[in-house]
């Protein structure tokens, strides 16, 4: 007996775009990996102040590279390691993040 | 001979003619942070309830001829407080027949049939393994705790059959 439909209800809009809660999260490694060339030189420094961020940023889960604590960070970490330039603290804060450098929290955390 | 008439004897898909697990009840998942039936992860058939007076069934499908049921679910539209009642009627059965507790979440999914994959995070997606066949009519009915528009989602997945 062929289906007929009597009554049906119309189709709910199609949702709007979700915004993605971890577009500018990073992992940690990926985070550090961002530094190049310059990433040892900014891990051997005997700076109190680098080496206080070295461990802040190693404690958290991700970080957000949007907060503008971590942009001041950076600005300090560059002002005591001439290779972290001004281009490359950019370059850390502002080139989107891909599927692998935040693959870690979005599996444990979202 | 079909692998599935060897199990059935030819009939095709059992078709139910009683409640749901011997009585109506919802089962209940809760995502993350995004609700399911709402999402764009959703592939089952969505629609909104509507115009709905608080404690009146509403049909929300009503077919007639033969068929297959393979998913049912009803998720709230948004924070505000409110029980969703789902009826279900195939082929003048009432198979199923059940009441939410107060419901204020948003992420939070009562299915009928079929299940949630992946349900607590934000890319749950629907599956169906339990296809109940209809031979002349199935109604599908809910009732809003509350008079209001569009308090909640009910999606579903049917096709001829």
């Amino acid at each position: 007996m062929p289906l007929e439909i009597l009554v049906e209800l119309p189709a709910a809009p199609a949702p709007a775009p979700q915004a993605d809660p971890c577009e500018w999260f990073i992992d940690i490694g990926p985070f550090f990996d961002r530094f190049g060339a310059a990433k040892m030189a900014v891990l051997t420094s005997t700076d109190a102040g680098v080496k206080a961020i070295v461990a802040d940023v190693s404690v958290r889960k991700w970080i957000d590279l949007q907060r503008a604590d971590v942009a001041t960070a950076l600005a300090y970490v560059g002002s005591v390691v001439p290779s972290v330039t001004g281009a490359l603290q950019t370059a850390i804060l502002t080139t989107s993040v891909t599927a692998d450098e935040n693959m870690a929290l979005r599996k444990l955390f979202f | 001979m079909s692998n599935a008439a060897q199990f059935f004897g030819g009939r095709g898909a059992p078709r139910p003619t009683g409640a749901l697990d011997g009585t109506s009840a919802f089962r209940t998942t809760q995502n993350a942070t995004n609700s399911t039936l709402s999402s764009a992860y959703t592939p089952i058939k969505r629609v909104q309830s509507g115009s709905t007076t608080a404690g009146v069934l509403k049909t929300i499908l009503s077919a007639s001829g033969s068929g297959v049921l393979s998913f049912l679910a009803v998720e709230s539209f948004d924070a505000t407080s409110r029980t969703h009642r789902i009826k279900v009627t195939l082929d003048g059965v009432v198979i199923f027949d059940a009441t939410t507790g107060a419901e204020i979440s948003v992420v939070r999914t009562h299915l009928v049939i079929g299940a949630i994959a992946n349900a607590t995070v934000n890319a749950a997606t629907e599956i169906t393994f339990e296809p109940l066949s209809f031979n002349s009519s199935l109604l599908i009915e809910y009732a809003d705790s509350l008079t209001e528009s569009n308090g909640a989602y009910i999606a579903y997945r049917y096709y001829p059959a």
